[in-house]
């Protein structure tokens, strides 16, 4: 649990880095968008297989 | 105050902070006074409106009670159900029915909240709930912000008792209610919003419409008014959980329906409950034989699509859904998933539309020609949101199935990246300007 904790919140921080890095590069938002929906389409299955 | 302005994103804490260090016996008096603060900020004339409705409600649901008379007891009851049905005649239909074109500013959720004060009304008159003698506990029931502008359409039995009883939100109500309402935010910001722009571009205008762009709006349409109006929903239901308050859940998951009447079933159903108990039951429901029971069905459903607007578009889409359910009752019980949807989704191209004749023109358009890249781009639907929007409906399908759960690393991250894609489609939002307002506001 303490390693999935950890794993997360590093994942949290990529995508803040990652937004903020887009945006400074000039990238739309609607671009940004697109792997953060991705991202949050993978921890929804994984939420979802953990349950079960 | 829309539910994704800024405005909500400073009001909301600052509510939930005072309801919190407030004593049980007295948090009605924060809710009330923001309930009222949230309302008066569409337009504070609108206050002395929802204060009329109250007070004329309040007074005769306690004269009702008071009166032994069977006699004065109706006669209050229909004092109170044309003063309230003639107040909605007059801001929301009087114009269509008369033929007038005096300019009148529709009162935002006057068809949600007199339906709440009607059924308050009918159940003291029933004999079912007791009359409030608490003006403040009342003005509440009508008023409450998280479902005052677009419901869910709250039972008396079921929302009062919980007002008189103040419960301070568990941690546990904080947890998932946020998660509620992050959810909700997603369906209206992410997916709703980005697919709203298209839509209006087709139905804006009709004789200009391509045959592929129509089919594609109403669509697209079908997955919008469920993502606004289930995202409104849940953004209320999350909303008065983190304040202690559980609402009616309004959606189950409507488009996995597998037929007409199970779709209704699913879908706004504090609305289809409250045209059910107090319409189609004492009209007889289905008690009078096979002909009376196909008759009542046709006039709750033409009544229920006039409550959504005084427009010919609503009350045809009423019939029409009325037709559907009559027709659905002579054929034989089977899992009719795929027909049922497509016409669900033929009733959502009527509902859309502007006008019937623009309705009839557009499905005219349907017959030329079939330029798909044309149509999408004339719809702007640029590369990026051509993938957002299935990626989205994916995490929305995914949404829709995640069911009360622990509070764990990931549910807790997920939260996170939906609030970031929230966050992202919000800026999207802002960049082209559009208002954004949900759907079921203007009913």
């Amino acid at each position: 649990m303490k390693k999935q904790a950890v794993i997360m919140i590093l994942l949290c921080v990529f995508a803040v880095i990652f937004v903020l890095t887009g945006l400074f590069f000039g990238l739309s938002y609607e671009v940004i968008l697109i792997p953060v929906i991705c991202v949050s389409i993978i921890l929804l299955i994984f939420a979802r297989r953990a349950e079960k | 105050m829309n539910f994704n302005s800024f405005q909500f994103l400073v009001f909301f804490p600052v509510v939930l902070l005072i309801h919190r260090f407030v004593p049980s016996k007295y948090k009605w008096i924060p809710l009330l006074v923001s309930s009222y603060y949230f309302y008066m900020s569409w337009n504070p004339w609108l206050v002395t409106l929802i204060l009329g409705t109250t007070a004329v409600s309040y007074l005769s649901a306690l004269g009702i009670e008071k009166s032994k008379a069977k006699g004065a007891r109706t006669a209050l009851l229909t004092l109170t159900l044309i003063a309230s049905l003639g107040t909605l005649f007059v801001f929301k239909y009087m114009n269509f029915f008369l033929g007038t074109s005096f300019e009148i500013i529709l009162p935002i959720g006057i068809s949600f909240y007199t339906f709440q004060t009607l059924s308050y009304v009918i159940d003291v008159y029933k004999k079912e709930f007791p009359a409030e003698r608490h003006f403040g506990y009342y003005a509440l029931f009508v008023s409450f912000f998280p479902q005052l502008v677009a419901g869910p359409i709250e039972r008396p039995n079921d929302l009062l008792p919980q007002l008189r009883e103040g419960k301070r939100a568990s941690h546990e109500d904080l947890r998932t209610g946020f998660e509620i309402m992050v959810q909700g935010f997603f369906k209206k910001v992410v997916i709703s919003d980005i697919i709203g722009s298209s839509v209006d571009k087709v139905f804006s205008s009709p004789t200009e419409a391509e045959g592929f762009s129509v089919i594609l709006a109403t669509v697209l349409f079908g997955i919008q008014i469920y993502c606004d109006f289930s995202g409104y929903s849940e953004i209320a239901l999350g909303s008065a959980k983190m304040l202690g308050i559980k609402l009616t859940k309004n959606f189950d998951s409507p488009y996995s329906a597998t037929s007409i009447g199970d779709f209704w079933r699913r879908w706004h159903i504090s609305l289809t409950r409250w045209f059910r108990d107090y319409l189609y039951i004492p009209l007889g429901g289905n008690r009078h034989g096979k002909a009376r029971q196909i008759i009542n069905t046709l006039i709750v459903f033409t009544l229920s699509g006039l409550w959504h607007g005084a427009n010919l578009t609503f009350i045809i889409w009423g019939l029409y859904n009325g037709i559907l359910l009559v027709i659905e009752r002579f054929l034989p019980k089977k899992n009719y998933k795929i027909p049922a949807l497509i016409l669900i989704f033929f009733g959502w191209f009527i509902f859309r539309s502007p006008s019937i004749p623009d309705a009839l023109t557009m499905m005219s358009r349907i017959f030329t020609t079939w330029n798909i890249p044309l149509a999408v781009s004339n719809m702007g639907l640029t590369v990026p949101r051509l993938i957002i929007i299935p990626l989205a409906l994916v995490a929305l399908f995914l949404i829709d199935r995640r069911k009360e759960h622990e509070d764990n690393p990931i549910n807790i991250t997920v939260n996170w990246f939906l609030i970031l894609s929230i966050a992202i489609a919000w800026f999207i939002g802002l960049d082209t300007g559009a208002d954004n307002l949900f759907i079921y506001f203007q009913f």
